[in-house]
């Protein structure tokens, strides 16, 4: 450890230009070295599929109490429904992965490294929606082993040979991953951990209270494109009944939720190449 | 080589660092010294690419960093020892690094030995003290086998064992060719290390020479005369060709000589002699004076426009530093 050492941990291999490469290998590392990391997916995991499975146990419990338009409201969105909060906890991990570089000053230590921006901002994009999607997966088919049960035995039909089924089954992972996305832009726009939570609640829990107090249709119309709908349109398979709230159809939800993320991220990316870090 | 041209960072309607000429060169330690809020870190983050200049360039190597083909190659920086996630483990975070720039899990190791953190290297370095999250960062900054390193402060905080440690490493790498630019506000840390000094108060590059040369032109000493006849010694010194200045207090000052010729033409004339003190003025007080320059220079400009954090000469806080203007009077 003495000063003059140095000389010994000399290197004598040849330099290599940086590559979109070695900035995902350097996300990876990162991401796979917290433990923030695995404690969100799990509470992610655990919420969403807990949640999921109380939804399917009470609603087969009142099944006889429920009205015919109920019961055919049930679907493949409601074997996923603990999603719903679980999706929030994504966004959590998206604003995290930014917002403690931030925090602890370790974006100018990582921008000193790979100082390619556009490079180490879609890296860290692509490391978070892999791990996303990855856990998304599992989240979506260990809701469906514990709810599907409960419903399938009322004659609800969730056999994974329908496209639709297997279609809603598989926008679990898609939703997750792009609200996950939206905290990651939050986190690069914002910079700071509260700040950035806070606008994404606010986003998911606040603004759909809020279009309740709109007059007319625009409360209405606005409440079907908030990201939480939105989101929730993409599980949906039974079709549209008279009466209920009027929500996107599942393309349109993918849509909506995509002009969301976009509307987020561009601005982000925009800003971390050019704002001193 | 850090090669700045014309350099400028303005925020808002402060000139955090105001055209910005200087070279660093290999081979030797070259400091970079200024008060707190004089435009060091402002500086160090535009070489490494983090802030954007408002107006001239700073280059590594001819480039500018981010057009470094792989940066840890060529820069290791130190800029803040507590900018590592605190929960990762300081063997991951340097892997980290290290996969950024394609570097072989061996640079780990092989840094992890230089700075003597094995048996922490596991634990999560949010726990780490000052000095041990120092050695991490340091290793951070060698881990490319660098021939430009740059800490910014290194030895804030640090205890006496770590300050020695940081010296002998930073002349240690001078000494094997590299290039070594290293920022202190303190003269006396920077007389210690530095081959060369770079002096800059209020964003402007007050000084850029050897420290050999800035010794030279800047220590001061002249020798404090008591006598209950100054009048009378007085012109006996001016004879000899000593230059002699009679202050307020009735004592005199007398350069270009040492206390015991003074005794003995003060006992030649039969004069009494009540002090004859030797005062040297110090590297640090010289360093003082050049930035006090500054700010004078800057407040007389414009009245609205406050000087940056801790760079007032009240700041300074002791009463026998903020004497320091008052010598530069008397002796010109």
């Amino acid at each position: 450890m003495t000063a003059t050492t140095t000389r010994s941990f000399h290197m004598d291999a040849p330099i290599r230009r940086i590559t979109f490469r070695e900035a995902l290998d350097s996300e990876f590392a990162k991401i796979r070295s917290v433990r923030s990391t695995y404690w969100t997916l799990l509470i992610c995991v655990v919420l969403s599929v807990g949640i999921s499975l109380l939804i399917a146990a009470v609603t087969s419990a009142n099944w006889d109490t429920l009205s015919a338009t109920n019961r055919a409201t049930v679907d493949m969105s409601s074997v996923v429904a603990g999603v719903y909060f679980g999706v929030l906890v994504m966004g959590v991990l998206g604003v995290l992965v930014v917002s403690t570089e931030y925090g602890t000053g370790m974006m100018r230590t990582s921008l000193t490294a790979f100082p390619r921006r556009s490079m180490l901002f879609l890296a860290k994009a692509a490391v978070l929606t892999f791990a996303v999607l990855a856990t998304g997966i599992i989240i979506a088919f260990a809701s469906y082993g514990v709810a599907s049960p409960f419903y399938t035995k009322h004659g609800v039909d969730l056999s994974l040979s329908h496209g639709a089924n297997v279609r809603a089954l598989l926008a679990v992972p898609v939703y997750l991953a792009l609200v996950a996305l939206m905290g990651l832009a939050l986190g690069f726009l914002l910079r700071h951990t509260a700040a950035a939570i806070s606008t994404l609640v606010g986003l998911f829990f606040v603004v759909p209270i809020i279009t309740n107090f709109l007059p007319g249709t625009l409360g209405k119309d606005i409440n079907k494109i908030v990201p939480s709908n939105a989101g929730s349109a993409m599980m949906v398979t039974h079709a549209a009944t008279p009466g209920s709230t009027p929500t996107l159809s599942p393309l349109g939800g993918f849509v909506a939720l995509l002009i969301w993320t976009a509307v987020l991220i561009v601005p982000a990316f925009w800003l971390f190449r050019h704002r001193d870090a | 080589m850090i090669q700045a041209t014309e350099l400028t960072k303005r925020y808002g309607t402060r000139l955090a660092v105001d055209h910005a000429d200087f070279t660093v060169a290999p081979g030797k330690v070259t400091g970079f010294l200024g008060p707190n809020g004089a435009g060091k870190s402002t500086t160090m983050r535009m070489i490494l690419g983090l802030d954007r200049p408002t107006s001239g360039s700073v280059t590594i190597n001819g480039v500018p960093y981010h057009r470094l083909a792989a940066p840890l190659r060529e820069v290791g920086a130190l800029l803040d020892a507590k900018a590592v996630h605190g929960g990762r483990s300081a063997y991951n975070h340097l892997l980290v690094l290290a996969k950024a720039n394609g570097l072989p899990r061996s640079r780990v190791d092989a840094v992890i030995d230089l700075v003597g953190l094995h048996s922490v290297a596991g634990k999560r370095s949010g726990g780490f003290s000052l000095g041990m999250g120092q050695r991490l960062g340091i290793a951070a900054a060698l881990l490319g086998d660098p021939g430009i390193v740059m800490f910014d402060e290194p030895v804030n905080g640090l205890d006496p064992e770590g300050i020695l440690w940081i010296r002998n490493l930073m002349k240690a790498l001078a000494a094997e060719g590299r290039t070594v630019f290293v920022s202190s506000h303190l003269m006396s840390e920077m007389a210690l290390t530095a081959d060369h000094l770079v002096v800059i108060g209020l964003g402007k590059i007050l000084a850029d020479e050897p420290m050999a040369e800035f010794i030279a032109k800047n220590s001061v000493s002249y020798v404090r005369v008591r006598s209950p006849q100054p009048a009378e010694l007085a012109p006996k010194l001016a004879l000899r060709g000593w230059r002699v200045e009679r202050q307020a207090d009735e004592s005199l000052h007398v350069y270009d000589t040492q206390p015991a010729q003074i005794g003995d033409v003060a006992g030649a004339e039969g004069l009494w002699l009540h002090e004859l003190t030797l005062v040297q003025s110090s590297l640090e007080e010289a360093f003082m004076r050049l930035t006090a320059g500054s700010v004078e220079y800057h407040a007389g400009q414009s009245d609205d426009q406050s000087p940056p954090d801790g760079f007032t000469a009240a700041g300074w806080g002791t009463p026998q530093e903020s004497q320091a203007p008052q010598v530069e009077e008397r002796i010109q």
